[in-house]
């Protein structure tokens, strides 16, 4: 299958997993990627560009109406950009830092926009409700129902028209810039998979700040350095 | 006394089967599979005036000709429920699940009042949510993707499927079990209900810490490993910036801005040495 099809598939059926509220979680980067990995046939780096974005998103809770990023189609976005603009002709293997790092730079704009047209959509689904009502009043019951589940084809829709877009004009756009920065620049940000995860880490740790939880937390730390220490 | 407790609708924790669960339950799932696949998309409708009315009122609708009461209209029924409603995700199911039982008792001429319905609905709706969202949000998915990322920092699969089990576990039995809880128990289901589901709580709370501390361990390993010294350092100083920025309202943008100053310091550090 088409490789822009199979992952614009993938994202509009994650998308509905998590717009929906079936929410079974295999919506989350880390998932996301994995199986736009498979889908586009090397769930090793699927797995590494989903890894990564999860970590920078490990702390993010849903609370005190902080608005949660669509992390479902960042996560699809990223590991399909960075897996076909690795397989580009024009992109050296050795570039994979900054080939990530500009994925990441997409993925993060797809879940940024994709938490704007959410909220555009819930301050306009009332019509829906309207509609609904008014079928109710005609004792039109189960096609008021059906008006509910007719926005799940919205939420495959926009999964679907999004990573579409994303992926048709992102590789090219990735594979040119990696090729043309690629030098001196660019070698140093292979780091960066190692580095990135701590923005998470940092969340988690402010998650963890209380008495109990925070010993727990220093805890676990102290246990891995302890491991290795008696190991070495 | 357990029984007298019972029939006042309280549920006394003795690890039995309530009685209308026994043996009854292929006729359960013949009488509410309907609404149960239905709770699993109550949120898709969400929208800033009525939140979820529409999505509860999709999964109160297969029983809209057996809870109007003869010669009462369903329409007032229909537009009763198509109103506000606001239950979080896990335990809206619960709630569902009372004000059908609830709905029943009325259509069999039980005295059961309309604003009685409306007022049980909003108070569990309110109360069962934040317990709900807690447990998931704050414990039991950090916890899970805490285990996932570490196994995927070594390219193991598997604790990405320890994610999705463990959390899955909770998912159904809030989602299918809260709505069997509530048509079982009608207004009954409540403090109980929620403590005996999410018991694990600070089992699973200490756990996430725990994973956290790990977690952290582990990425100041591998930055020692892949920039020695400079990295840890770095390291050290984004996840210190990430903790004071966290609670932030607009996370991506603090996620965004400590990536660029990363690849920066990268950048900069390369072509330096």
């Amino acid at each position: 299958m088409n490789p822009v099809l199979s992952a614009s598939l993938l994202a509009g059926a994650l998308a509905l997993d998590n717009r929906s509220s079936l929410r079974l979680m295999v919506s989350q980067p880390v998932c996301a990627g994995l199986l736009a990995g498979f889908a586009l046939g090397n769930p090793r780096e699927g797995l590494l560009a989903g890894a990564v974005l999860q970590a920078m998103f490990l702390g993010m809770i849903p609370v005190r109406g902080i608005g949660m990023s669509d992390l479902a189609l960042g996560g699809v976005a990223v590991s399909s950009l960075y897996i076909l603009a690795l397989r580009s002709a024009s992109v050296d293997p050795a570039a994979k830092g900054l080939v990530l790092l500009i994925s990441l730079a997409a993925a993060l704009g797809v879940a940024a926009a994709g938490r704007f047209a959410y909220r555009l959509g819930e301050s306009r689904a009332h019509v829906f409700t309207g509609a609904a009502l008014g079928l109710a009043g005609r004792g039109r019951f189960a096609l008021a129902s059906a008006v509910h589940f007719s926005t799940l084809a919205i939420h495959f829709a926009v999964g679907f028209a999004v990573t579409a877009a994303v992926v048709l004009a992102g590789v090219p756009a990735v594979a040119w810039l990696a090729g043309a920065v690629w030098g001196t620049w660019a070698e140093p940000l292979k780091g960066l998979p190692a580095l990135l995860p701590f923005i998470g880490a940092g969340s988690l740790l402010a998650l963890n700040l209380g008495r109990v939880r925070g010993f727990l937390f220093l805890a676990g730390f102290c246990t891995v350095m302890l491991v290795l220490v008696f190991r070495s | 006394m357990e029984n007298d407790r019972r029939s006042e609708g309280v549920w006394v924790e003795t690890g039995d089967a309530l009685p209308a669960r026994r043996g009854s339950r292929a006729a359960f799932v013949k009488e509410h599979g309907n609404a149960i696949w239905r709770l699993f998309f109550i949120q898709s409708s969400r929208n800033d005036r009525t939140l979820d009315g529409l999505g509860f009122f999709s999964i109160v609708e297969p029983f809209l000709s057996k809870c109007s009461r003869p010669g009462e209209d369903a329409k007032a029924f229909a537009r009763r429920h198509l109103g506000y409603f606001n239950a979080g995700l896990y335990l809206s199911s619960a709630v569902a699940g009372v004000v059908v039982n609830l709905e029943r008792k009325r259509a069999r001429g039980e005295p059961v009042a309309v604003e009685r319905i409306e007022s049980v609905k909003a108070a569990l709706s309110s109360a069962l949510a934040a317990r709900a969202n807690y447990f998931f949000d704050a414990l039991l998915v950090p916890l899970g993707l805490t285990i996932a990322s570490i196994s995927a920092m070594y390219g193991s699969y598997a604790g990405l499927i320890a994610f999705l089990v463990l959390y899955n576990i909770y998912h159904f039995q809030s989602r299918i079990g809260g709505y069997c809880r509530g048509v079982e128990l009608g207004e009954g289901v409540g403090g109980a209900f929620v403590a005996r589901l999410y018991r694990e709580e600070r089992l699973i709370g200490g756990c996430a810490a725990f994973a956290a501390g790990v977690f952290a361990a582990l990425l100041f390993l591998r930055a020692r490993d892949a920039g020695g010294a400079r990295f840890v350092v770095w390291g050290a100083v984004v996840c210190a910036a990430s903790a004071a920025l966290a609670k932030r309202p607009s996370f991506v943008r603090t996620v965004a801005v400590l990536a660029a100053a990363t690849a920066l310091f990268l950048v900069i550090g390369g072509i330096v040495s």
